[in-house]
This record gives C-alpha cells, structure tokens and sequence, in this order.
C-alpha cells in the first residue's frame, strides 16, 4: 500500500519579492530571479504510522531566475528533536516525494531543482504567529529570519491584507501576507530584507491539499 | 440630521496595473501612473428616503503619477434610467460627499482628483459575474470594457486568487482578482489590456465600510 500521510504546518516564508509576489499571481518575480526560505511548524501530522506533530521544518531554495526555469538549488533541515523514523518521513514530505506528481508546494519547488545539498538536523528555532504575521526564526549557522506586518505608509498602522485561493493552489488556500528580512549562511547563502512574506497553514497529505476550513480563514466570518 | 445611506455593489474594475497590482499592497503602481474604471450595479442601497437598487454607475480615473500624489482626472457615468432624486444621491455618494472624510474609495479617489468632468447621465451596459469573474461593460461613445479569469499559463485553466482584507480597506472585504481590457473616449481617453481587474462588493453606508459578509466569501466554508 503507498505511504499514508498527513502534514499540517504552520508556516513562514520569506522570499527575495516585494510583498505583491509575481509568482502568486501568475507574474514574473519582482527581481527576475526567487530565493526564499520557508519554516515551519508541524501541528498535526503522521508518516504511516510516524507521529510528526511538534516537530519545526525548514527549506531553503534559490533559483537563478524564475523558479518554472528551473536549475533551483535546496536545501532541507529538520528538527533535530526527530527520531529516526521522523526525520526519513519529514525528508521524505519535504522532498516533495510519496504524494501525487506535483500535488503540493514540495513536490512543485522539488521538481525545478537540480542541485541538491545535504539534509542537515539540526535545532530550528521558530516562533511564528499567523493572525499576528510575526515570525523569528534562528537555526545556528544556516539562518536568521524575522518576519512581521506590512506597515501602511500613509498612517504607520499594520496592513492587512491576505491572499485566498479558493481553487488550484498547490499551496495554500489562505496566506496572510507581511514583510520579512532573512539572512542565510553556508551552502545557499542569501539574504533579504523587507520583502514578500507569507504566513499560512500548509495541510496536505500523499494527495494533494486537504481543504477542512483552517482556523485561520476564520476572520473572513467576522 | 445627516444623511442616511448606503450603497451596495457589485463592481468590477479594471486598473491599467498588471495583476497584482501594487496599490493593492502599499506598493508603487506598475507603471508608475494610475488609471482606472469601475463600473457597478447597485443590488441595495438607498440616499435618505430614495431608493437605489437596479441602477448602474461607473466612476473613470487618470492620474499622472501615483493615486496618493494627486492630481486626478474624475468622470462620474450615472444611469440614465435614475430620477432627479436618484440622480442627485448617486453624484453626491460617487462623488465622495455625504460621508466619513475617507472612509469609502469614493471619498478617498475624490479627494485626490484636482479635475472633475461633468457627470454623464447615459445607458450604461453591465453584465458582472463575481464568482466568475467576468464582466462585459458598454456605455456608448465612452467606454467598452472586458473581464475574465487570469489564465493559468501552466496549464491553461483558469486562475482562482482573491484578496481579502479583514481590515484596514477603504474599499473592500473581499475581491476576485482577474484580466481586463478597457477602451475610453472622450474626455477620459485611455486604454489598457490584460491588466489588473478586480470583482469584488462594494457595501458602504455614511461611515464607511459596512462588513457584513457578503456572498462572495462562502466558498470559504467548503
């Protein structure tokens, strides 16, 4: 029988785009060019049997140009906490294998690469608040990320704005969107600073994504 | 005692910005330069005791440079099927008057246009989908205009992104994002294609924006 697996994250990215991100739209990149990084938190989730709940993620890419041209290279890190059965699941999810051909962000971004760096454990560091869009991120010696609200130029107050895709996303189906400033050491070093961040929940499993109503497109009711 | 209204729409715009349009995120617009057409049917509303539903409406801008550095060019399009009392509500409310200062996109718009054309009592020709995303826009001898689905170029199917803004928006709750194409005559002569269209409610009153959840949200809960 395939692989049997549930991934639901709360997640934060920071790529090298203004907050108006072409790739989100169907666009070229702001800069002709994608490097992000992306880190997570594993709410709910199991490999087959594997519990993965507790557990933070990261994956780091960087593209020469934009990421359909492919000739991206990655770089995958979990948790250090992880056993041994967790940390072969969750390189298994992030790698973007054991699911349907191209049926979530991994598999997409997995896919357009071709290089392909060590998986390193280490300890991630992440405290991510969707609703706030707040993020800190700190995995020594490969990354240091904060990620917080766009601030509306014309009052200094928090932006709000979100991103939903109620059909044919491979990612998510509501992101919050915000502003972050990362700096990656070592085998994919970048940096960037004031641009494009998203914070959402990944939920997926070997199908594709699962779409229960998230808590977090609750305050479209209120 | 001031003036009781409101006025709810469903609209459709399309801005002379590529999709993702940075105004839309405190960012810089496309070009550099902001024009604009919205067009919309009033499906409730009322000005005091005058009653407001069935009738359309468009608001037309140019400005040389970006929305917030003013400068603006405004035609105001008002139904021709509209009374004296109707026509008289519907200019004060597209002209921004009769509200919060800046609480609705009408009064903002206004208030950064320095040149205002006569107001034109003509037929104006609407069909909007919101959920679909399409619009077909005639007003003869001004303006003809076009909406449809951005178009996923990876697999040509249509592509679903909405914005939705849980606060903060002077404008809207919750907009379907799609292409269109404009062509305007006459004293607001402009034309643009393929370029940012967004479908969305406008539901406003005196104070600005009045955010019971509109139909446009309830693909949220499936």
């Amino acid at each position: 029988m395939p692989d049997q697996w549930e991934f639901m994250s709360h997640t934060y990215d920071n790529c090298n785009c203004s907050v108006s991100c072409g790739c989100q739209f169907n666009e070229p990149t702001t800069h002709g060019n994608c490097q992000f990084a992306y880190v997570g938190t594993i709410v709910k989730g199991h490999f087959n049997n594997t519990p993965l709940a507790g557990l933070n993620w990261a994956l780091l890419c960087k593209f020469p140009d934009e990421i359909a041209d492919g000739n991206g290279k990655r770089q995958i890190v979990i948790d250090e906490r992880a056993d041994d059965a967790q940390r072969i699941a969750l390189a298994t999810i992030i790698s973007g294998e054991a699911c349907e051909p191209l049926s979530n962000h991994f598999s997409v971004f997995g896919s357009l690469c071709t290089e392909f760096f060590e998986t390193l454990y280490l300890p991630i560091e992440l405290e991510v608040n969707l609703e706030r869009r707040t993020a800190k991120v700190d995995i020594q010696g490969v990354i240091k990320s904060a990620g917080r609200p766009i601030v509306n130029v014309f009052n200094g107050e928090p932006f709000h704005i979100a991103i939903a895709r109620p059909t044919g996303s491979f990612e998510f189906s509501y992101g919050e969107i915000g502003q972050g400033t990362t700096t990656v050491t070592g085998d994919l070093a970048m940096a960037f600073e004031d641009s494009w961040a998203l914070f959402c929940v990944h939920h997926y499993n070997q199908d594709g994504l699962i779409r229960s109503g998230s808590k977090h497109t609750d305050r479209i009711d209120a | 005692m001031a003036n009781q209204w409101l006025f709810k729409s469903e609209t459709y715009d399309n801005c002379n910005c590529a999709v993702n349009c940075g105004c839309q995120f405190n960012l810089p617009s496309t070009h550099g330069y902001c024009q604009s057409a919205f067009v919309g049917n009033i499906v409730e509303g009322h000005f005091n005791d005058t009653p407001l539903a069935g009738l359309n409406w468009a608001g037309l801008y140019k400005w040389p440079g970006e929305i917030a550095e003013g400068s603006g060019k405004r035609l105001i399009v008002i139904d021709e099927r509209a009374d004296e009392a109707q026509r008289v509500a519907l200019e004060t409310i597209i002209s921004g008057e009769a509200c919060e200062p800046l609480s609705n996109l009408f009064a903002v718009f206004g208030s950064t246009c320095s040149e205002f054309c006569d107001t034109l009592f003509l037929p104006i020709n609407l069909e909007v989908d919101l959920e679909a995303r399409t619009a077909t826009v005639d007003i003869p001898g001004i303006m003809k205009s076009s909406g449809k689905p951005i178009i996923n170029e990876f697999n040509g199917e249509p592509f679903h992104i909405a914005l939705a803004r849980r606060r903060g928006s002077f404008e809207f709750a919750y907009a379907e994002v799609g292409l269109g194409r404009t062509s305007i005559t006459g004293d607001m002569e402009m034309a643009y294609e393929d370029s940012w269209a967004h479908f969305c409610v406008h539901h406003w009153n005196q104070d600005g924006l009045v955010r019971e959840r509109s139909r446009l949200t309830a693909w949220l809960d499936a």
